[in-house]
Formats: structure tokens, C-alpha cells, sequence
């Protein structure tokens, strides 16, 4: 305790004990030149001598700093070489724990590093991105929702918090870009003309947006990196006209590389925003010394400022800040989202340090009589403990380093595993300070859970005992070093369970069979009030785009629809009845969908029975549905549908659209449309767009086409719409495939990594049962040898060391698929709609854990057969 | 660094310093090194610079105490004195370095 104050004092005040000891040691050197002199010697020759006895003055300094100093760091720097050391002397142990820590600390790494990018890291390519927020109304998990454009004029006028505010779409939306006679498809962004400026986002060539293109509104800014592939980075480009959506625009600028807009998508345009604009994402820059608090507060009072002002007829919004992130107002959705991640990632690495910490385990027995021996000369337990832990630490920061590689790679590869969507992504996965300290700290935390069982097994060396060289005896220890084995087989038993849960959810959910074929296809809804088309006329308009896209010669099958599959919309009807006393029951509660002829070619829905709408089945011809077969089964069970009759209820009340007795043309195989997530299959009843005598719900349509060659119909699309009418625009549109796999994206992300994590966790199972068993073996070599020279079948000894191993297998296995079931019951029943326990799958998990169980064992099996009588262990 | 000179074992330096300092009374750096030769009657790996981080490591423990004086040849020197738990650690680690040199000595035997 002196001796540490002291040091404690030598770090504060260092000054004075190196006067003192340059005093002393001229001191010393003057006592030895007396000597010399008083014996003869010449004063040169004296101080010579002085210098040579005392073993040069600045190594005497620095062994007395040295001692002076925090000994521990010198300790642990020696402690390190000497791990280092018995680290390389046993290269499978090492392999195998740094391997199994890198994939551990790497896979959480990686979530963190995409984490950290999307809802800390400010966007790339701003200036001073501390004084930028989000800026949205308020909801119940703490992130943001879009607000309305007015709401964003209002605040420009009224905050002062302030130096600048923007609003920009929600997304970016697919648009149409022709230059000369070349029409393309690209994704296009709407921002305020301040937008660039607030952000301080510099063009690379002419100029970005400005405030005075509000009015002119004919410009656009490129992406840079569209600007590259489209334009091959001709500068020329700026001042040429396009045309976007049928739209005369003039090409102002290229935006900076370094930006790629505030969201998670990248546009390959900016346009200004028009005023019509009805919800938008916005946000602000701080001006110079105001605090994201101050400004939040004053935001929320205009809020409510602006909640009075619009009466009591809307729902009050309240306004509110937030630092500004990629995610924008989703950020705690994304952080909830990592947090679940990490969770099921921790379990890997909990498997990786119980591997770690059960090769430990193994060699803390072979190191008994090492340890002994440093007990016996006097190095105290916790001195002992800390060396221990100083290797495992180094075979973690081993382990840490390749981890954050391999982070790197996930992180590379991990925008791939995004779904489908307009535009690319925009975020670029950093490794910044921050991921660096998590993956240090994981690094320090597997050091400390696997070290600390393996050395304080280690440290209770006996000197006595311990020194007999008997290495084989320490019930305890292998007793332990076989619980971890089972513990990691249990824990990768879980993982691959969970993994085939979300796997078996995805495909209740329809991600395998959603009753439509959803490939090639592409949707672009519209609404012809925009145009200004009314009834009696529209039925007209729809035809005639119809037909115009149906003669593109890049369309295989195209048609219309109310409701296309993918959204979350529909239209709510009632209920179909039926007067027939044949029917099975009298009501059914159905989807509803309004459709032209070719929809159910067009996605591929089988025909059960029957036929399809034609161009016949018009207006004043007998009214007829097509039903889906729940429908059918339901109302008629074992009879053919066809040709029945249903009551279908008045369509629209406020249009006096009267009820209907309409006949069943043709039965259609159910799809999964709008409930994706439960997984349940909707049957529809479909009407026919020509007979439907409602205006209300056919102002609004998705044209659904399927091209013959992959390439999007879209910007053709939007040519065949303008030459219908130069009035109107295409509302969204996308591929089926972006629609469907957006709803699905966490699941499918879960599922991606809780299989790829199942995986990971049946190799480090496999590694660790195939580092116990070999460990064993090695230890018994000797007593196997003596076996065989006594006359034992090699078999037999294959057999044994087999049969050990596979016990481990055995309860590892029942543990964790035990756990499984347990989870699969409570969570994901849950959250999925699952049926509980897939027992085909359990048998499965348990097949391939004993069969990777068996390979791992029997290499080292395979070895004990050779072992030889003499060798020593 | 000549073959036949004797290496001392970590630590056992300064027991050594602390044995000749409680023998001889308060000395410094420079006759204690030449006590140490003189005792030893045996080459030492010993630069004089050496004796300093045991002296450090003695003080710091508080079993030996520096004091600035002067010599009879008027020089001044920093002479150490043993204090009272440096004579009581002296006894202890006397015992110890007896209990862990028998315990070597024997194993040596043994194992050759």
C-alpha cells in the first residue's frame, strides 16, 4: 500500500524524485572517483572508472524509474510476451478460440456498425452536422412521422430557432427520364429548393438547387453517381433539357459525391418540391448557438399553435426535434430492431466464449504443474489469475481483430440482403470511434467470460499436488469442461431452431406461395381526378390506357385492378349472401377487388372453374363475379360453384349503387395480398371494372403488367399514359416485388440472420466438440497406447472415445432443442401465428447436430488408435 | 556477459541489500555495492546502477529509509538505514527464501 502511494506520488509529482536521483547518483559517482583517485588513478581515468563500475548513469536512471513506475504495466507487458509465446506453442487452441471470438465479436460489430450508421451518424456530404435535426410530428415510440407541407411553411415563418428549414418526399419515387428519344426508368426526390443549401451540400458541376427555383420549378440536380453512369460524368450535361415524367426539365447541376441525400435511399434526381405537396419528411438547421432543446421547445409550441389554429376537426399533431440520422423519424424503431438483433447474435458469441472457455478449462489442467510450480516460487493467486486472463485477453483481441474483418465483410455484403426497391442505398456503413470502443469492450468481455473459469480452475494449483505430474485426475474440471461443451451445443441447437422458426414464419407468410407470381411484375396506380377525368369518362380513360400498354411490345399481360396484391389497402364492401338453399351457409365475409379482363393471367392466378371477365361482360349485359375458392368451398362445399348466384350489398350507399344478384362466372385459386404477415390467404370476390356502377371507387386504379424481358414497362408506361392524356401522372410506381418484399423486410432480415447465425453456431459447436474430444484424447494417448499393447481392438477404442463425445452430443442436443421449444412456444407463437413445435425440423436439428457431432469426434478417434504405450502425454 | 559470473534471482536482491544493510548499518549506494563484492567473494552480475531499483523497491515498501548525509571524507551521500518492519520483513523473507531454496534444491534432485 506505501509502495503504491508512493508510485502514486512519483506519477503526480515526478520532478522530485528524479532531482533526487541525478543528486544521488552524482553523489556516487563522486564516492568511486575518490576511490580510484585515492588508489592512484589519473581524475579522467578516475571518472572513467566511476562511469564503467556504475553501468552507464542513464540505464541506472531508467532501472530506477522502472522501479519506480507502475510495475503492473510492465507485468502485463511481460505476461503478454509470455502468452504470446504459449499461445503459438498450442496453434489449434488458438485457432479455435480466436476464430470462434472473431465470428462472435464480428457478427455484433457488424450490427452495431449498421446500427450506428443509420441512427447516430449524421448523412454524409453536410456541413456542421450538429446543428441539423429532424423535424416531424411526435408519435408514442419517440421517433417522428412525416407532417403536413403546410405545417412546414408555417414553422419557416414563425421558428427563429433556425437558420434554414426543408421538407422533401417521403421516398423516392420511380419517374421516367427521356433524353432525346431515350426513355428511362430512374428514382426521382422531391426536396424544397432550400434543401441543399440548409444541408451545405456543394455541387461537383453547375449548381444544386436554390431558393429562387420555387417558381421556375423546371430543374433538376443529378446524383453523382447516376451523373457517372448515365451521363458518363460529362460535365456538358448541365444546361441540356430531359424530360422527367413527360416534364420539361433543365439539367442545373451535379450534386458533390460525398452527399447522397438525409435518407436510407439514394435518388438518382432531385426535383423541387411543388407547393401541392400533402406530407413531408423535414428538417432544419440550428442557428449558431441555439441548443436542439431550445429549438425543440419552440417547435412544439408552434405546434400547438398550429394543432388550434386548425380547430377541433383534425387530430392535434405535436411537432418535435430530433438530432438528425439516416433512419430520420424511425430511428427507435431501427435501434429496437438492433437491440433484438444483438440479442440473437449474443448468443453466438455466449456459445463462442463457452468454447473458448471450455478449451481453457482443458489446458488449465495440463498447465498444473506450471502452475504449481509459479505457486511454489512464490506468485500469489490473483497474480496468477491475472496472467491467465492476460492470455485469454490476448487470444481475444486476436479473436477481436479478425471479428472486425469479418464485420467488415457483413458490412459489405449487408445492403444485398435489403429488399428490391426504387432507389439504391444511401447509407455508407462506417467503422468510426464509437464501433471501434463496442468491439473493444465486447473484445475485454469474452476475455473476461472465458478466461475467468479456465483461471481460477488453473490458479488453484497445489504446489504439492500439483507437481506429481498426474494431469488426469481433476474431476472437477473435466466435469465443467463437459458442462460447456453441452452448453454450446445447446446454444447452437437453439440458434438453428430459432433460425428454422423464422424461416418456417417466412414461409407461413407467404414468402414461398402467395398464390401469384409476382416476378416481373410491375404496378403504377394513378388517379384520374388529378386529370381532372370524371364520370361518365373514366371508364373510357382506363380502357384506353389499357390498351395502349397492351400493345407495348415489351408487355407480355397487362390489366387493372382497384386493389393490386402487396399494399395494405382495400376496400371494404360487406359481405356476399345467398339465397340458394344449397348453400352451406348463407353469408361470407370476402376481400373485394374491381378488376378489368387478364387480371388473373396477368398474375398468374389459377382458374379453378370456370372463366374469366371479357370484354362482353359490360354494362347491360347480366351482372358476374368471379370468387375465390374459400368462397366457393364455403358456400357450396363438393359443388361446382359456377354458375350460382350471390347478393352482393350495395357498393356505395352515398351513390345509391343498389344490391345486386350477380352470377358466379369462374372460381380463382385464393392469394395472399394485403396480410402477408399472418400468412392467412384471402378470397376475393372480383367485379368487373365495365359492369361496376359505382364512380366512387374507380377514379383510382393500378395498372398490373408483366413484362416479357425484365425490363420496366414504366417509362413506356408513362409515354402510353401521356399520350392518352398529357394531364395526367403516373401516383406510384414499383415492382411487385418491392411492394411484397417491403412488408416482409424484418422478418426477412431476421430470418437471413438467425440462419446464418445457426450456421455459425453449428461450426463453433463443431469446432469446440471437436477441440474437448481431441484435447481428451491427447490427454489419454498414453493410457490408450498401454490399452492396445494389452491387447485392445482399435475399434474398441474408437468406439469409446466416440461414444463419449456423442454422449455430449446427446444432451446437448435434447437442452437446447428443449429451450426451443420453450421459445418457440412463448415468443414466436407470439409474434408469428406459428403453429408451436415443428417436430420434423427437431428431429432434423438433432440428425445434423449427430452427424457434425460424429465428424467432430472422429477425427480425433481416428488418432487414439495410433497412440503408442511410451509417448508421454 | 562472462559465463562465470552468477546471475541473481529476481527478487533475491533485495534481500540481499536489505541483509547486508541490516548487518552493516546505514550505508549508501556505493559502499554497499562495495560490501556486496567483498561478501560475495564471487564475480556478481552486478553493475552498481542495479543496486538502485532494489533500493527503489525497499523504500517504497517502506522497510528502508534514505537520508541525506555526509561522509567522513565530507562528501554527501544518501545513506540507507533499515527501519523496524524492515527488520521484521527481513526475518520473514529469510524464512521463505530458506522454505523455497530447500523446495528447488529438492526438486532439482528429484527430476535430475
Amino acid at each position: 500500500m506505501r509502495r503504491f502511494l508512493s508510485r502514486l506520488r512519483n506519477l503526480v509529482r515526478p520532478g522530485h524524485a528524479e532531482r533526487d536521483l541525478a543528486r544521488e547518483i552524482d553523489a556516487h559517482l563522486t564516492l568511486i572517483e575518490d576511490a580510484a583517485r585515492a588508489r592512484g588513478m589519473s581524475p579522467e581515468e578516475a571518472r572513467r572508472a566511476a562511469r564503467l563500475s556504475i553501468g552507464g548513469i542513464e540505464q541506472t536512471k531508467e532501472l530506477h524509474r522502472h522501479a519506480r513506475s507502475f510495475a503492473p504495466l510492465e507485468e502485463a507487458r511481460r505476461d503478454v510476451v509470455y502468452g504470446l509465446r504459449l499461445l503459438k506453442r498450442s496453434p489449434i487452441f488458438t485457432l479455435t478460440a480466436a476464430l470462434s471470438f472473431a465470428i462472435g465479436v464480428g457478427a455484433n460489430t457488424a450490427i452495431f456498425a449498421v446500427a450506428n450508421s443509420l441512427i447516430v451518424r449524421p448523412p454524409d456530404g453536410v456541413q456542421d452536422a450538429a446543428a441539423l435535426v429532424d423535424i416531424g410530428a411526435a408519435r408514442g415510440d419517440g421517433g417522428l412521422n412525416p407532417m403536413p407541407y403546410a405545417s412546414v411553411v408555417e414553422l419557416s415563418a414563425r421558428a427563429s430557432s433556425f437558420t434554414g428549414i426543408f421538407a422533401q418526399g417521403l421516398f423516392p419515387s420511380v419517374m421516367g427520364l427521356r433524353v432525346d428519344d431515350d426513355t428511362e426508368r430512374i428514382s426521382g426526390l422531391r426536396v424544397t429548393p432550400n434543401f441543399f443549401k440548409v444541408l451545405g451540400a456543394r455541387a461537383a458541376a453547375g449548381r444544386v438547387l436554390e431558393p429562387g427555383d420555387a417558381s421556375a420549378g423546371n430543374v433538376v440536380v443529378l446524383d453523382h453517381a447516376f451523373w457517372r453512369r448515365r451521363f458518363n460524368g460529362d460535365a456538358g450535361v448541365v444546361g441540356r433539357g430531359v424530360r422527367i415524367n413527360g416534364l420539361p426539365m433543365t439539367v442545373a447541376g451535379v450534386v458533390d459525391p460525398s452527399f447522397s441525400g438525409t435518407g436510407l435511399q439514394r435518388p438518382d434526381v432531385w426535383l423541387p418540391m411543388g407547393a401541392a405537396r400533402s406530407t413531408v419528411v423535414a428538417g432544419g438547421r440550428l442557428r449558431p448557438g441555439v441548443t436542439i432543446e431550445t429549438a425543440a421547445a419552440e417547435v412544439t409550441a408552434i405546434g400547438q399553435a398550429i394543432d388550434r389554429d386548425r380547430g377541433a376537426a383534425h387530430a392535434p399533431m405535436a411537432l418535435a426535434v430530433l438530432p438528425i440520422s439516416r433512419a430520420g423519424g424511425n430511428r427507435n424503431v431501427i435501434a429496437g430492431f438492433a437491440v433484438a438483433l444483438v440479442a440473437i447474435v449474443s448468443l453466438v458469441l455466449i456459445v463462442a466464449c463457452a468454447n473458448v472457455a471450455g478449451l481453457g478449462l482443458a489446458r488449465a489442467v495440463v498447465r498444473t504443474p506450471e502452475m504449481a510450480l509459479r505457486v511454489a516460487l512464490g506468485a500469489g493467486r490473483a497474480r496468477l489469475i491475472r496472467q491467465l486472463l492476460t492470455e485469454s485477453a490476448v487470444v481475444s483481441a486476436i479473436g477481436g481483430l479478425v471479428g472486425m474483418a469479418f464485420a467488415r465483410a457483413i458490412i459489405a455484403i449487408a445492403p444485398a440482403l435489403l429488399p428490391p426497391s426504387a432507389a439504391p442505398f444511401a447509407v455508407t456503413m462506417t467503422i468510426d470511434g464509437r464501433v471501434w470502443m463496442f468491439t473493444l469492450a465486447l473484445a475485454l468481455f469474452t476475455a473476461l467470460v472465458s478466461g475467468i473459469a479456465p483461471a481460477m480452475a488453473a490458479s488453484k494449483a497445489d504446489p504439492l499436488a500439483g507437481l506429481k505430474r498426474d494431469t488426469r485426475t481433476s474431476a472437477g474440471a473435466s466435469r465443467s469442461r463437459r458442462a460447456f461443451v453441452i452448453a454450446q451445443i445447446a446454444f447452437s441447437v437453439l440458434l438453428v431452431a430459432l433460425a428454422g422458426e423464422f424461416v418456417r414464419a417466412l414461409r407461413v407468410a407467404g414468402m414461398v406461395n402467395r398464390g401469384f407470381d409476382s416476378r416481373g411484375l410491375e404496378t403504377a396506380s394513378m388517379n384520374l381526378s388529378t386529370g381532372g377525368i370524371e364520370e361518365p369518362a373514366r371508364l373510357g380513360v382506363w380502357t384506353a390506357v389499357l390498351d395502349r400498354v397492351r400493345a407495348m411490345p415489351g408487355a407480355e399481360a397487362a390489366s387493372l385492378a382497384r386493389v393490386a396484391p402487396g399494399g395494405w389497402e382495400g376496400i371494404g364492401v360487406g359481405d356476399v349472401t345467398t339465397t340458394d338453399a344449397t348453400a352451406a351457409a348463407s353469408s361470407f365475409s370476402p376481400s373485394w377487388n374491381i378488376v378489368e379482363p387478364g387480371y388473373f393471367t396477368t398474375l398468374r392466378i389459377p382458374l379453378v372453374a370456370g372463366r374469366d371477365f371479357t370484354p362482353a361482360d359490360a354494362a347491360g349485359s347480366p351482372p358476374v363475379v368471379v370468387i375465390g375458392e374459400t368462397i366457393a368451398r364455403r358456400l357450396w362445399p363438393g359443388q361446382d360453384a359456377v354458375g350460382k348466384s350471390v347478393v352482393i350489398p350495395a357498393i356505395n350507399p352515398g351513390h345509391q349503387s343498389p344490391t345486386r344478384t350477380v352470377r358466379i362466372i369462374g372460381v380463382v385459386r385464393d392469394i395472399k395480398s394485403t396480410s402477408l404477415i399472418d400468412g392467412r390467404a384471402e378470397s376475393y370476390v372480383y367485379l368487373p371494372l365495365r359492369q361496376n356502377q359505382d364512380p366512387g371507387y374507380t377514379a383510382e386504379m393500378t395498372i398490373v403488367s408483366r413484362s416479357r424481358d425484365g425490363r420496366s414497362l414504366v417509362p413506356a408506361l408513362a409515354d402510353a399514359i401521356r399520350q392518352v392524356d398529357p394531364n395526367l401522372v403516373i401516383a406510384r410506381s414499383g415492382t411487385m416485388e418491392e411492394s411484397v418484399a417491403l412488408g416482409l423486410a424484418p422478418q426477412r432480415l431476421v430470418a437471413a440472420v438467425a440462419g446464418t447465425l445457426g450456421i455459425v453456431g453449428l461450426m463453433l459447436a463443431a469446432i469446440g466438440l471437436y477441440g474437448i474430444v481431441g484435447f481428451g484424447v491427447a490427454q489419454r494417448r498414453q493410457e490408450f497406447g498401454i490399452r492396445l499393447a494389452l491387447g485392445a481392438r482399435p475399434s474398441a477404442i474408437v468406439r469409446m472415445v466416440l461414444r463419449q463425445g456423442m454422449v455430449l452430443v446427446a444432451v446437448g442436443c435434447v437442452t437446447g432443442l428443449t429451450l426451443a421449444a420453450l421459445v418457440g412456444q412463448g415468443l414466436l407463437v407470439f409474434l408469428f401465428g406459428l403453429p408451436g413445435v415443428s417436430v420434423p425440423m427437431f428431429i432434423g436439428i438433432a440428425l445434423l447436430f449427430g452427424v457434425v457431432g460424429l465428424v467432430a469426434c472422429a477425427v480425433p478417434a481416428r488418432r487414439a488408435m495410433t497412440s503408442q504405450a511410451m509417448e508421454r502425454a | 556477459m562472462p559465463r562465470d559470473k552468477v546471475e541473481l534471482l529476481q527478487g533475491t536482491l533485495d534481500l540481499i541489500v536489505l541483509r547486508a544493510l541490516a548487518t552493516m548499518g546505514p550505508l549508501h549506494a556505493y559502499s554497499l555495492a562495495a560490501r556486496l563484492e567483498q561478501v560475495a567473494d564471487h564475480p556478481l552480475a552486478l553493475n552498481q546502477g542495479t543496486l538502485y531499483p532494489a533500493l527503489v523497491r525497499l523504500e517504497q515498501k517502506g522497510w528502508i529509509k534514505g537520508e541525506w548525509q555526509r561522509t567522513e571524507n565530507n562528501r554527501e551521500a544518501k545513506y540507507y538505514a533499515v527501519t523496524r518492519s524492515g527488520q521484521r520483513a527481513l526475518g520473514e523473507q529469510t524464512d521463505r527464501w530458506r522454505r523455497l531454496s530447500g523446495l528447488v534444491n529438492k526438486l532439482l534432485v528429484k527430476e535430475g
